[in-house]
């Protein structure tokens, strides 16, 4: 068997012994929409993002397809730590193939739970919250989280393998979740953030795959910004995969 | 010409701990032929996990050469991990999957066919007695049991080289005895296995050559005639008295022996010294105290790795 796919179908096997995980990461962000997306809605929001008035169910629904990548890639990553912990993982890494194998395999499998994430997020939102996503944008939407799950799994990947100890690792993945997510144009328009948080918000990647998200749902125009929060994101997840694949080829003691 | 599949050339590694700094590797230099059991031995501590992870390229070495199957475990580590396989001293097993599941998997990762693996998972089931267990979750399984899955699966794949790090630790005797007629049938099929341990009994059994370590540094090395030789000033006794007594038994202290142990009127004495001496030495004793048997033995490997570190751990001061 390829090990590309070895490594695809061992993640299958690992996640089938504990379906709560991945049941979480597809049915979570759903709730989320539903109760924050109606509450709001009833409650009367509407928000202006350039010229385009939206309500907030079609808003939010970029920031829920962002946090559907974020949670899938935070928990696929972990599964380094516990590899690690149970004394599995240098093992892993005499196997005879590319160590960049480990973890794309292991991405290619995960990133089905975060497409069937947000596909259950768009079907719900157009059949429950009544959001106008043009059909059109299905692909580039589903494209998009794909990248942002690779880009975030990248990123805790490399936070896993340098991590030891439960503790020391949920802390500061925690920490990130909420950092990231809350400083992030994700629940909120960035331009409502006090200034000094709005920059960092800028600079959050989150918020670049949030407007993508967002343009493509319908929520916001294009602008020319777009394009370079695009360009970053690839950017970014070149970076992230490059640090990760680094640590992942190096020693790990 | 020399037919070695492992050549290592001066390999030093250096670790940091904290503010601690070490050389797990001071300098190491061997080569192992193809098809060989090479051991390497030595006390905690001494540097042979480090050797195995460098080796298996999950360390890089801080300098030195190290040349597997023709592949350099820096320069070329993908090439070196195509020709190994490695039982590590963790508990490598995938803890949430059945035994069945591990063995299936390994061979898939090994790049193995669906039909192969099964094939090859179901001879090393047969092979270490692992079918009462394979629907079981390897969580489950006792430290033993868990080693015994590791051993079953590298005796799954046939890379030319499989490196054995304490592998048999926690085996009960009877699948130890069997794990250990595995490994030497791998051996003779042309497999070339490079095993640490500490036991020594096992190095004794198993293994065509070996070097014995300490602080990173190779003191001997040779097959175990020649690490015999090395020490020729060590040698057994063995002896009983036709009419054994307290003074009989305060002669044969006051020989001078190095360690006397005494079995139901047997006695087995480690000394010192040249074998003539020690002839002329137990002559001297059945003039006064006849015996009704004695034998001289070669050191065995325990006594030459006595010799060799210049006493047990407790008598040299030595830690872990």
């Amino acid at each position: 068997m390829n090990a590309f796919y070895a490594v695809a179908y061992r993640e299958y096997r690992i996640r089938l012994t504990n379906p709560i995980l991945p049941l979480w990461d597809v049915v979570v962000p759903v709730v989320y929409l539903i109760v924050f997306g109606s509450s709001l809605d009833r409650a009367g929001f509407k928000l202006t993002l350039g010229a385009t008035t939206t309500d907030y169910p079609t808003f939010f629904l970029g920031g829920v397809l962002a946090m559907v990548t974020f949670s899938v890639a935070m928990n696929s990553s972990y599964a380094f730590f516990e590899d690690l912990q149970s004394g599995i993982f240098h093992e892993l890494l005499t196997y005879p193939f590319p160590r960049r194998d480990l973890l794309l395999g292991k991405l290619a499998f995960n990133t089905l739970f975060s497409v069937a994430g947000s596909a259950l997020c768009i079907g719900v939102g157009v059949l429950v919250l009544g959001i106008a996503v043009p059909a059109s944008s299905w692909l580039p939407m589903l494209a998009w989280v794909i990248l942002g799950t690779a880009g975030w799994y990248f990123v805790f990947s490399w936070l896993s393998l340098r991590m030891r100890g439960f503790n020391a690792y949920h802390t500061a993945t925690s920490s990130m979740y909420l950092f990231l997510m809350f400083v992030s144009n994700l629940f909120y328009p960035a331009a409502t953030l006090p200034p000094w948080i709005r920059w960092l918000a800028a600079l959050n990647p989150i918020t670049w795959q949030t407007d993508l998200l967002r343009y493509y749902s319908g929520a916001q125009p294009w602008a020319p910004t777009l394009l370079a929060q695009a360009v970053a994101f690839i950017a970014f997840l070149f970076c992230a995969f490059f640090f990760a694949n680094r640590k992942l080829n190096g020693p790990v003691e | 010409m020399s037919d070695a599949i492992i050549s290592v050339t001066d390999l030093r590694y250096s670790y940091r701990k904290g503010t601690r700094r070490g050389e797990a590797l001071a300098g190491l230099s061997f080569s192992v032929e193809r098809g060989e059991i090479f051991g390497v031995l030595g006390p905690n501590g001494a540097g042979k996990t480090t050797l195995v992870r460098i080796l298996a390229t999950i360390l890089p070495p801080a300098s030195g050469r190290a040349v597997i199957a023709g592949c350099d475990v820096a320069g070329n580590p993908l090439g070196v991990r195509r020709s190994i396989c490695a039982v590590l001293q963790e508990s490598a097993v995938e803890t949430l999957l059945s035994v069945w599941d591990n063995l299936l998997l390994y061979g898939y990762l090994h790049g193995y066919s669906r039909a192969r693996t099964r094939r090859e998972a179901e001879r090393v089931v047969e092979l270490l007695e692992l079918k009462d267990s394979l629907r079981q979750r390897a969580l489950e399984l006792s430290g033993g049991y868990k080693r015994r899955l590791q051993v079953a699966k590298a005796l799954m794949v046939d890379t030319p080289v499989l490196f054995l790090d304490e592998a048999t630790t926690g085996m009960d005797p009877l699948i130890k005895r069997r794990t250990m007629d595995a490994f030497r049938d791998e051996a003779a099929r042309g497999r070339t296995v490079l095993l640490t341990t500490q036991l020594l009994d096992e190095a004794e059994a198993l293994c065509d050559r070996m070097i014995l370590i300490d602080q990173g540094k190779m003191i001997a090395g040779g097959r175990l005639s020649e690490l015999r030789a090395r020490s020729t000033k060590v040698f057994s006794v063995h002896l009983s008295f036709t009419r054994s007594g307290p003074e009989a038994v305060a002669a044969v202290h006051e020989l001078g022996a190095r360690s006397i142990q005494e079995d139901g009127g047997e006695y087995e004495l480690v000394v010192e010294g040249q074998e003539d001496e020690w002839l002329q030495k137990l002559a001297r004793l059945s003039a006064s105290f006849p015996l009704a048997r004695f034998e001289v033995r070669s050191a065995s490997l325990e006594q030459i790795f006595v010799e060799l570190y210049g006493g047990y751990p407790s008598e040299r001061g030595a830690g872990a």
